[in-house]
């Protein structure tokens, strides 16, 4: 199995930090900055939102690609039982 | 009431026809409490949905939006973020699952730790958390009654009612154990998260058409999240989404579903596309909720805006479909916490001490959740004063699991004293500052008493670590454990498993 692509681990890590870290919601929830009408603490919780969704969906497309699930995988119907 | 009524009796004769052709007879008791481990993607993701977002949450979370604004994000932000945590966990979890027949979280901590002390411990703790919240769930069917009825019938007979209709829906939850909650969960998750995601984003058009709400206009204070000032302390909301997060797969009714996959894949899957509706789900909630506040009308019945918008909005009908999405919600969570207590009750405790028969393990099962359902739906009945309290330090004390849980999937020099030791502690000071502060959290930055238990407990949990070393016949079953060596490498393969393999 390959390792995980870098830039999805870092992206996930990044998330779960940004997530967590108190800092940036000290900084938006005391902004009164509006993107287009839209008060900026409602835009940072939903970017936050969308980006750790989009970061699993990538994560997950990477391991299936680099093999992660095939071990674990059922067979497949019809598929004779190992035999060691 | 015809029309709330009816809507309510289709809902649930639907729900009874889905689960009568769907009816299996279990062969194991590992079919009975996991479904033999037989579910795809879909059944998972809605099954779990319908674990995480039960409908007392959904109410909480429009009006917590209402009355306190965008700091409601939280909640949608850690169910997120903990499903990152599924990530990293599941696979070490379903492998060890299938492996050694594990059945609930008390198994896998049993196992990891060689421990059977552990397990009974960890699942007493965790049922005598969640014992609160299902009183409060079944409480909540109260509100459901009343609002239905448009407040003729007497809050103390809707409760009544409420109880009386989810007892009766736990007869098939009895009778066929986790398979035919999954499947249920399937049927009341696309109406529950499916149908609830449409009426709010319903309730927002109607919002902002009707009454020309505007996310631009929102009362600037609702807008504020507590930052370094705050008079909970700095680190309140990060407290929050940290409880949530760690806590989430702490609680044994939502790690049990980590078992009833049929792969990995399929769990992670599921746990990767249900995140969108989550995400839509969730987030149309908090909207829902701060475009309501605009309205003075809504912003008076906050704990109940979901019912009020659904009756301003839509009249009978849609204060009919806005109930029956949150029952449909309440029915999932409810299942799921009454089939947890049952498994637990059969395979943790008593099958902890006495080695059961698959007949005897089945009947104890059902004759738990006979007796949770009896005691719950008692005490449903009843005015208990700080109930809220209670379940809040119910949460508190559930996260306490976090340390002994994750510690043991990650790092393998835990052992079942630092555990036992840590669990016992950090339990014990969560609950000293809970009843000591009630939730205020000004003194402590803002750490809650649940992130203050599980800083004793973790510092307990390394202490021991470092402090008593695990014999070399431990280290060799870990080993075995963690790097999947084959079973036919090791000596004594017999010693990891819980459930010794049966003699033919």
């Amino acid at each position: 199995m390959t390792p995980r692509p870098a830039a999805v681990t870092l992206w996930f890590w990044l998330n779960l930090a940004v997530g967590i870290c108190p800092l940036p919601y000290w900084m938006v929830g005391r902004s009164d900055a509006r993107v287009m009408g839209c008060p900026i603490a409602i835009l940072y919780c939903v970017g936050l939102l969308i980006s750790i969704t989009a970061c699993l969906f990538a994560l997950y497309r990477a391991d299936d690609r680099r093999g992660y699930f095939v071990d674990t995988d059922p067979p497949a119907p019809g598929t004779p039982p190992a035999t060691f | 009431m015809i029309v709330t009524f009816g809507l309510l009796f289709v809902f649930c004769a639907a729900l009874v026809v889905v689960l009568q052709r769907h009816m299996v007879h279990d062969r194991s008791f590992s079919d009975y409490a996991v479904g033999g481990r037989s579910f795809g993607t879909w059944f998972q993701a809605m099954s779990f949905l319908n674990t995480w977002w039960p409908g007392g949450i959904m109410l909480s979370l429009t009006g917590m939006a209402v009355k306190k604004g965008v700091i409601a994000f939280y909640m949608p932000i850690y169910s997120l973020l903990t499903v990152m945590l599924m990530y990293a966990m599941a696979r070490r979890v379903w492998i060890w699952g299938r492996d050694h027949d594990l059945r609930t979280q008390a198994d896998m901590l049993g196992l990891r730790y060689n421990s059977r002390a552990l397990g009974v411990a960890t699942s007493i703790v965790g049922l005598l958390s969640l014992g609160p919240f299902l009183v409060l769930g079944f409480k909540s069917l109260g509100a459901l009654f009343y609002e239905f009825s448009f407040g003729r019938l007497p809050m103390g007979l809707s409760v009544l009612l409420g109880v009386a209709l989810i007892l009766l829906r736990q007869i098939w939850t009895i009778r066929m154990g986790m398979r035919g909650l999954v499947i249920s969960d399937l049927y009341q998750g696309i109406l529950a998260y499916g149908g609830g995601t449409l009426l709010a984003l319903g309730f927002i058009a109607w919002l902002m058409v009707a009454h020309g709400a505007r996310l631009a206009s929102l009362d600037p204070a609702l807008l504020a999240l507590p930052d370094a000032h705050a008079a909970q302390g700095p680190l309140y909301l990060f407290s929050l989404i940290a409880t949530g997060v760690l806590g989430g797969w702490c609680i044994p009714s939502i790690f049990v579903r980590l078992y009833t996959a049929d792969s990995v894949r399929s769990m992670l899957k599921a746990g990767v596309f249900s995140m969108p509706l989550s995400l839509v789900f969730s987030v149309a909630l908090v909207l829902a909720g701060l475009l309501a506040s605009e309205v003075p009308a809504l912003r008076a019945q906050a704990d109940g805006v979901w019912f009020a918008l659904g009756r301003e909005a839509g009249g009978s009908v849609g204060l009919g479909l806005a109930g029956i999405i949150i029952l449909a919600a309440t029915m999932g969570g409810a299942d799921a916490s009454v089939q947890s207590f049952g498994t637990q009750i059969a395979n943790d405790i008593v099958g902890a001490f006495v080695t059961l028969s698959y007949r005897a393990s089945i009947v104890t099962a059902k004759g738990g959740m006979v007796a949770v359902m009896a005691v719950a739906g008692w005490l449903s009945t009843l005015a208990i004063p700080n109930l809220v309290t209670i379940a809040i330090l119910g949460y508190q004390g559930i996260i306490q699991l976090a340390v002994v849980q994750y510690g043991g999937l990650f790092w393998r020099r835990g052992n079942a004293t630092g555990a036992l030791v840590g669990l016992c502690a950090g339990f014990a000071t969560a609950a000293a500052i809970e009843l000591d502060h009630h939730g205020d959290t000004g003194w402590s930055f803002g750490l809650t008493s649940g992130l203050i238990g599980l800083g004793v407990n973790l510092a307990l949990y390394i202490l021991c670590a470092f402090m008593f070393a695990h014999t070399p016949a431990e280290q060799q079953r870990l080993a075995t454990l963690f790097d999947g060596v084959p079973e036919q490498a090791v000596p004594d393969a017999q010693a990891l498993r819980l459930r010794p393999e049966p003699v033919a």
